[in-house]
């Protein structure tokens, strides 16, 4: 019962949603937005079910002492802080985009621009013309590079052209059979979720 | 340990040393390398300014998280000073939660040109993925009684005209991928497939190569990649900022990255040679 009841919701909703982009049946269609509507309204609550369930978790951390409780700590307190100055005074407030644009975006704008230093890192440990196959990757790879800054630009005016047909042609028909692949892998996936052939999502039940 | 062996055993902090003087040098100290417009933003620019005419509706979803930033928000500004030069009426969402903040942080420069209200609106976070588009896009006023900060919105001028999704001209977002928020595919799917609509779009470079069939197939519209995309639009736009900024940082960076590669393969081909013949290796 505990998967049945979930999986009939399931097909029953995701039918309501197949035959309203298909067919034109206005009861189908309007049942189609509301539940569209609805999907909007659970991820809102879900959100909130998420920012309470990060609390519990490492309050837990916190009250039996594990390993790095001082960083849920500080996690919470930062956390909590936040909540308090958008409730009490808006997320429009100076001080709650004071936070945002002078904490938050430069942490996450540091923490992306340190794949840099591990792609530089990477590639001169990784990218060897080992045989033919990684010769080519490699040697496309160096005309894409320079071919997409000025420097390449003024090495050779053929060069931003010449990486522009290795992405528009080569590049364009690997991603082509990718997408189409992984298109047919979701849409048996969907079929088996649907009619309830597939129950991973459910979790194993603990 | 030999010559060639050293070459391809650098050490890693010298790799992150050299690449942080790269960028940082040639960003206190421009060397104004020249670059050209490619075609891709060419059209795209092309299209707008053909395309959009004063007061069309243009729903603009800010699509970014902080981490990228640095690589969007150029983007975003550029187009959105193209924009505020149309003087159209920008709908602002953000299909992720930190786009409200980021929108509010890229809106500030444009608030003269973009009146609050009768130009723009930030009408915040939508939440619910895909499915949260589709019900905006059929219903917005079922989803958004009230702006980011809690005005309602159905007396706003800029809302005027607004029903749903058929009122909108074109549907742009700037997009950081499917973490947290609506991806490429998505606002393909439920804007150019379903509604018909041109959508679009500016993105990470990483996220180029894998988003092309989209744009070659003509399914999107417009298609802005990377800081080089930014740079190449503000010269378009007539107003030089960070894109334009990062090109000379981005040139000698790739070049950096060239020469290592390049290193690590003449230190392992000699070895290779060197083992073939039977030698030592120096």
């Amino acid at each position: 019962m505990r998967k049945a009841l979930p999986t009939a919701i399931l097909s029953f909703v995701a039918t309501i949603i197949l035959v309203d982009y298909w067919f034109k049946v206005p009861v189908i269609n309007n049942a189609a937005k509301d539940i569209t509507t609805w999907v909007s309204l659970i991820a809102n609550v879900a959100l909130g079910l998420g920012a309470v369930n990060l609390l519990l978790v490492h309050s837990r951390h916190i009250r039996l002492k594990r390993q790095e409780w001082g960083n849920s700590t500080v996690l919470i307190a930062l956390m909590l802080f936040v909540a308090v100055v958008g409730i009490a005074q808006s997320s429009n407030s100076p001080t709650y985009r004071w936070i945002y644009d002078n904490i938050n975006v430069p942490i996450g704008s540091t923490l992306f621009a340190t794949a840099a230093f591990q792609i530089a890192s990477a590639s001169y440990r990784t990218f060897r013309a080992r045989n033919v196959e990684a010769a080519l990757l490699l040697l496309t790879g160096i005309f894409v590079m320079l071919g997409k800054v000025p420097l390449g630009e003024m090495m050779a005016s053929w060069m931003p052209t010449f990486a522009q047909w290795i992405l528009d042609v080569w590049n364009t028909a690997a991603q082509r059979g990718i997408m189409m692949c992984t298109a047919i892998g979701l849409i048996i996936i969907s079929v088996r979720v649907i009619t309830g052939m597939e129950r991973g999502h459910f979790g194993s039940g603990e | 340990m030999s010559t060639y062996e050293k070459l391809q055993a650098i050490d890693k902090r010298v790799i992150y040393i050299l690449l942080a003087l790269s960028i940082a040098v040639p960003l206190l100290f421009p060397l104004g390398l020249p670059f050209s417009v490619g075609a891709e933003v060419k059209n795209s620019y092309d299209w707008i300014e053909k395309n959009i005419n004063k007061d069309d509706l243009v729903l603009f979803s800010y699509d970014i998280s902080t981490g990228a930033m640095p690589e969007l928000g150029p983007i975003t500004t550029a187009v959105m000073a193209h924009l505020a030069k149309k003087q159209v009426k920008i709908i602002g969402i953000a299909t992720m939660t930190d786009g409200v903040m980021m929108a509010r942080q890229l809106y500030a420069p444009f608030a003269k040109d973009l009146p609050y209200g009768e130009k723009f609106v930030n009408l915040g976070f939508l939440a619910g993925g895909e499915s949260g588009l589709s019900s905006f896009l059929q219903n917005p006023y079922n989803v958004f009684k009230a702006d980011a900060d809690g005005k309602p919105i159905e007396s706003m001028p800029v809302m005027k005209g607004f029903k749903d999704v058929k009122d909108i001209k074109v549907m742009i977002s700037v997009n950081c991928g499917p973490v947290g928020g609506c991806s490429i595919e998505q606002w393909v799917r439920q804007g150019f497939v379903t509604h018909k609509k041109p959508v679009w779009i500016g993105l990470n470079a990483v996220m180029a190569p894998g988003s092309m069939p989209y744009y070659r197939s003509g399914q999107l519209t417009g298609y802005i990649a990377g800081i080089r995309g930014a740079a190449e639009y503000e010269t378009l736009v007539g107003r030089a900022g960070l894109g334009t900024s990062a090109m000379d940082a981005q040139s000698i960076a790739h070049a950096l990255i060239i020469i290592f590669i390049v290193l690590g393969n003449v230190g392992m081909m000699a070895i290779k040679r060197s083992k073939a013949k039977g030698g030592a290796i120096k």
